[in-house]
């Protein structure tokens, strides 16, 4: 990164600064308070806060998802974008900025509010403290509880392995859903500004239009292949047996495997196209 | 002189209407150059394009020699037609935004002019009548040691003497090696700082001279000369 981009990423750091540090200082002190409820044992309240934490952690990380889309839209259809493509950097800069801040701050709040739900299930069970190794306990219990695994008797390296593809997997999915929002709009400034149709008011119905499509096109997609695994392509009639003890594992995360490769490809190539339109076909 | 800005073969359209038709065009270094012409004929599409607002797929603009991109934007100083400030930002963080993307923004001069025109520095932009804005986005614009301005309409909404002072920052900010294109409909009241004029209709470029030509050869003012051209 060169120091105008640089410069660039640290002025669009310091704007959403205030509203995340208020998103994840809202989910901390909820799950404190989740565990003290949990620890005294009424655990009416207690579930009651858990569902008020996922609840606020939900809508922190839709707000949070809606202020960058809203940002990156300020700058396309808005006088905004006068000032901010005379800048000294690349047109492609301000998309690689918004992109990298939102994965960025999503990613933190996801992060946070999976280790708030870890310490809020661990704390009052077992005896761990507060941290890192409470909230991976807690949350190895919840995906025993939840997720039923014939390797998860334990906590080990499957477990976690297999943990760590799910959240992975689920945060390619929501890096897909927030660039296919981008994409729509940069699609969108491209078609409007050259055909003058609809204005910034068709912005939005193409968005919708374009993102059911892709989501569509993705699912159609993740649903051949998931048929091409079911039918016996790497396993057997009886259920598994090819990967013997490990059958389980494979099977649990090969629907998330798939879903990493489809939508991290698809979100590839929805940025590698916004990132063209913006630095070759520009029309602010 | 050298070339300092070279468009070639521009053309750009809104939906079917044509508002740029192959415009050619060449500014030397140190002139201050008038762009001209009614309501709708591309004046501010040509001025977006030199800026990097809008791209044309077969045209080619050149400035110090770098097609429009990262080299040539920091060498550019662009002010738009309109407010494009949000108006929740403070007077400071323009400037602190200016100094901090721009190397050649002093920020010094920029608070001088500022306080000569009136306009604290802890102001709300979205406070400012629209004379303070226009005058604000042209002192930002005009103090930077770019090598190339542009300005769209600058004297928007300002009285008389506010368009005079602005007139003499933009002649007192122009460093002697770079130039100045600015588009406006207020012909008279700049005519004496132009070094030539370029005159355009139905997005395509009518004449571009030097105003002292103009002057001898039909012997009359520039305002009298557009006035002929767009009757």
């Amino acid at each position: 990164m060169n120091k105008r981009s640089y410069k660039l990423e640290s002025q669009e750091i310091k704007k959403v600064m205030v509203l995340m540090t208020v998103l994840i200082a809202a989910y901390s002190v909820l799950s404190v308070v989740c565990a003290f409820a949990e620890s005294r044992s009424t655990s009416g309240l207690a579930l009651t806060l858990r569902m008020i934490l996922i609840l606020i952690s939900a809508l922190g990380i839709i707000c949070t998802g809606i202020f960058m889309v809203r940002r990156f839209y300020g700058i396309l259809f808005t006088d905004e974008g006068l000032i901010k493509f005379s800048y000294p950097v690349r047109n492609s800069e301000h998309l690689k900025d918004n992109v990298r801040l939102a994965v960025m701050w999503l990613g933190l709040q996801i992060l946070v509010f999976i280790a708030c739900l870890g310490i809020s299930e661990a704390v009052g069970k077992e005896s761990v403290p507060i941290g890192p190794v409470g909230s991976y306990t807690g949350l190895v219990n919840l995906y025993k509880n939840n997720w039923m695994g014939e390797y998860m008797s334990a906590p080990g390296a499957k477990a976690l392995a297999a943990f760590v593809i799910m959240a992975a997997a689920f945060a390619v999915i929501a890096v897909n859903i927030y660039i296919s929002f981008i994409f729509t709009l940069t699609a969108s400034n491209r078609i409007c500004g050259k055909y003058n149709i609809l204005q910034k008011n068709g912005v939005i119905l193409i968005a919708g239009i374009a993102m059911f499509n892709i989501h569509l096109l993705v699912s159609w997609l993740l649903t051949r292949v998931e048929i091409m695994f079911n039918m016996g392509f790497l396993f057997t009639d009886k259920g598994f047996t090819v990967f013997g003890p490990d059958g389980a594992f494979v099977r649990d995360i090969e629907g998330p495997l798939v879903y990493i490769l489809i939508y991290g490809v698809t979100a590839v190539i929805m940025y590698r196209i916004s990132k063209n339109i913006l630095d070759r076909k520009l029309d602010i | 002189m050298s070339k300092l800005l070279e468009c070639k073969g521009l053309s750009h359209a809104y939906g079917k209407k044509r508002a740029l038709d192959d415009i050619s065009f060449s500014v030397e270094s140190g002139k201050i150059v008038g762009l001209f012409g009614p309501n709708g004929s591309g004046k501010t599409t040509l001025i977006k394009m030199i800026a990097g607002m809008i791209h044309d797929e077969n045209g080619a603009v050149n400035i110090c020699g770098n097609p429009v991109g990262e080299k040539s934007k920091s060498v550019v100083s662009y002010s738009p037609d309109r407010m494009a400030y949000s108006a929740g930002k403070k007077v400071t963080d323009l400037l602190d935004m200016y100094e901090l993307m721009y190397e050649d923004f002093d920020r010094k001069s920029a608070e001088e002019k500022l306080c000569d025109f009136g306009i604290e520095i802890s102001d709300y932009v979205g406070k400012l009548s629209k004379g303070n804005a226009e005058k604000l986005q042209v002192i930002l614009t005009m103090s930077r040691k770019a090598k190339l301005f542009l300005l769209d309409e600058p004297f928007n909404g300002l009285d008389p003497v506010a368009r005079e002072n602005v007139i003499r920052i933009m002649i007192g900010c122009v460093p002697e090696d770079s130039s100045l294109i600015i588009s406006t409909h207020q012909i008279g009241e700049i005519e004496q700082m132009l070094d030539e004029a370029i005159f355009i209709k139905d997005g395509g470029i009518v004449f571009h001279r030097s105003v002292d030509e103009i002057r001898s050869e039909t012997g009359k003012s520039l305002s009298e000369t557009y006035m002929e051209e767009y009757r």
